[in-house]
């Protein structure tokens, strides 16, 4: 109690009400702020880890970087609109992640193809309907197909491509000359580099 | 009003902030210095020379001062169990009648008692920690419901006194005609919640010194009323653990237990062992709070220990999140 600025003699309880109280507000303050804030909970981990179905199959995890759960994934969120109640066969969608993929059907067969679907139906990002060959996209499987393509697409890759290998002549380059895109592209870098700077990773 | 209520003010049906649990040390301070020991026996007790038989003489009388008291009231001495005592006792105060003594508990358990040391003419006292029987008095308090109180029969009559506030609550509701139902340690409805917190917060220091000195003065009976009054033999009380809760009710335990999964296991600091969350740290006796226990004397951080309590009900029905604080419990023990 000493270490709150409240003596021990019980003559102090209004004192050390004050005080346990101001420590409850502080407390749950902090507990809204981590409600509150994009904290990783463990969802992505879980995406790529293995499922064990209970018949005991296993079923492998998504892969952020896969190309061909990307191509499929490419090919569900360009097909889900279509107006065919947003369901589809795996010979319907096929072409489509052939397409993506720019394979040929001998290069990846719909055997891979419903490989590649199964991974998605054991995260629940897709279901089957019952008594029909039919599947459906589900939102949140939308939603993430959206978001791994995108931080593939849009920030992996680039990013590492612009950290990797750079084109030496854009380096030359003044800043007003570059393109939007490449410019916020070069401050993502750029911070990347202050930030590993701070937290003692700075390349040798 | 902090971010949390303020975030989840509409899942919440009300919320009340009380103390739970609060355990006081009782100390006669005089009889802390062995000086002042021996100048109370030469002034009150005609000159009798403290030895070592004289020390063992007075626990003796206060056993058999016991053993009458227990007669007359019809209360059994029962040696303490291995497990609970909250569980072990609950029996004993159904029908328990207000300011009755329903069961004693007897255990050998550490305190600091007066010692003599020396021989024939010339003995010197001191404090020292012993293990001895002490006995643990469980209470059905007028005022403050379910209580105890341990007195050591040893000199200088070291003594614990244990209460509850939501005892207490429980109490001045009735008697307010406030409807409530208690679960555990926490009111799960309440139909006048404003004046639940306004009870709450109406608790004075004279409101624990009252019933700590009652039953003190009851159950130490080697002092005369005229030398408690005259020359301070009294018990003074400390803080020795004290739990501050804060209740949150919620509307729909739906809503409790996404919050549970989101938030609590990653951010409920403990830096005493297990007792339960949120509602009180330390042992809450609320069968699903998360476990704390008191921290042992090593802790040398003064972070509060915070507990989450969920008390459970069919789905769909009101839930409560409790957190409580116990710094206290960290430093002192």
């Amino acid at each position: 109690m000493t270490a709150y600025g409240v003596k021990k003699a019980i003559e102090n309880l209004p004192q050390l009400r004050d005080r346990l109280s101001a420590v409850c507000d502080n407390y749950l303050n902090v507990q809204q702020d981590i409600l509150e804030s994009f904290v990783d909970r463990g969802q992505l981990h879980n995406l790529t880890q293995p499922t064990v179905l209970p018949s005991g199959k296993r079923i492998p995890g998504l892969k952020l970087d896969h190309p061909r759960q990307l191509a499929l994934m490419h090919a569900l969120v360009c097909f889900a609109h279509i107006a065919a109640g947003n369901t589809f066969t795996t010979a319907e969608l096929y072409p489509y992640v052939l397409a993506a993929l720019q394979m040929s059907a001998d290069q990846y067969s719909l055997a891979s193809l419903r490989y590649d679907l199964r991974k998605l139906r054991a995260k629940d990002l897709v279901e089957k309907l019952p008594k029909s060959r039919r599947y459906q996209l589900r939102p949140q499987g939308y939603s993430i197909c959206l978001v791994f393509l995108k931080l593939f697409e849009r920030v992996y890759s680039p990013l590492t491509a612009g950290l990797l290998q750079p084109y030496r002549a854009d380096s030359k380059l003044h800043d007003h000359q570059r393109t939007q895109l490449d410019r916020l592209y070069q401050k993502i870098a750029d911070d990347l580099d202050e930030l590993l700077h701070a937290v003692g990773l700075k390349a040798a | 009003m902090n971010t949390f209520c303020e975030h989840h003010k509409d899942s919440i049906k009300f919320a009340y902030r009380c103390f739970d649990r609060i355990l006081l040390n009782g100390l006669i301070q005089p009889f802390q210095q062995p000086e002042r020991v021996i100048g109370f026996f030469n002034a009150y007790r005609e000159g009798q020379r403290v030895t070592r038989n004289l020390l063992r003489d007075i626990a003796q009388q206060f056993q058999n001062w016991l053993k009458n008291r227990c007669q007359k009231w019809g209360v059994p001495i029962v040696d303490a169990p291995e497990g609970r005592r909250d569980d072990f006792v609950a029996p004993y105060f159904k029908h328990a009648k207000n300011d009755q003594v329903v069961v004693i508990l007897k255990a050998r358990e550490p305190a600091r008692i007066m010692i003599a040391i020396g021989a024939e003419d010339r003995w010197h006292l001191q404090l020292a920690q012993r293990w001895i029987a002490q006995y643990n008095f469980y209470i059905n308090d007028g005022n403050w419901g379910r209580m105890f109180v341990r007195v050591c029969p040893y000199l200088p009559f070291s003594a614990r006194v244990c209460l509850n506030q939501h005892h207490w609550l429980a109490n001045r509701m009735r008697s307010e005609g406030i409807d409530f139902k208690q679960c555990s340690n926490a009111f799960l409805k309440c139909s006048h919640p404003q004046k639940l917190q306004e009870l709450a917060d109406s608790l004075t220091t004279h409101d624990l010194s009252s019933c700590g000195q009652k039953w003190l003065a009851c159950l130490t009976p080697f002092f005369k009323d005229s030398e408690r009054k005259t020359c301070g033999c009294q018990h003074r009380l400390f803080f020795s653990q004290v739990e501050y809760c804060d209740n949150l009710i919620f509307h729909r335990r739906a809503a409790l237990d996404q919050l549970g999964s989101d938030s609590w296991m990653l951010t409920a600091p403990s830096a005493s062992p297990a007792r339960s969350p949120p509602s009180s740290v330390a042992s809450s006796p609320s069968t699903t709070r998360e476990s704390f226990k008191p921290s042992s004397k090593t802790s040398i951080y003064p972070i509060p220990s915070f507990g989450l309590t969920t008390h459970t009900g069919p789905s769909n029905s009101t839930s409560a999140i409790t957190c409580a604080c116990a710094p206290s419990r960290l430093l002192m023990t």
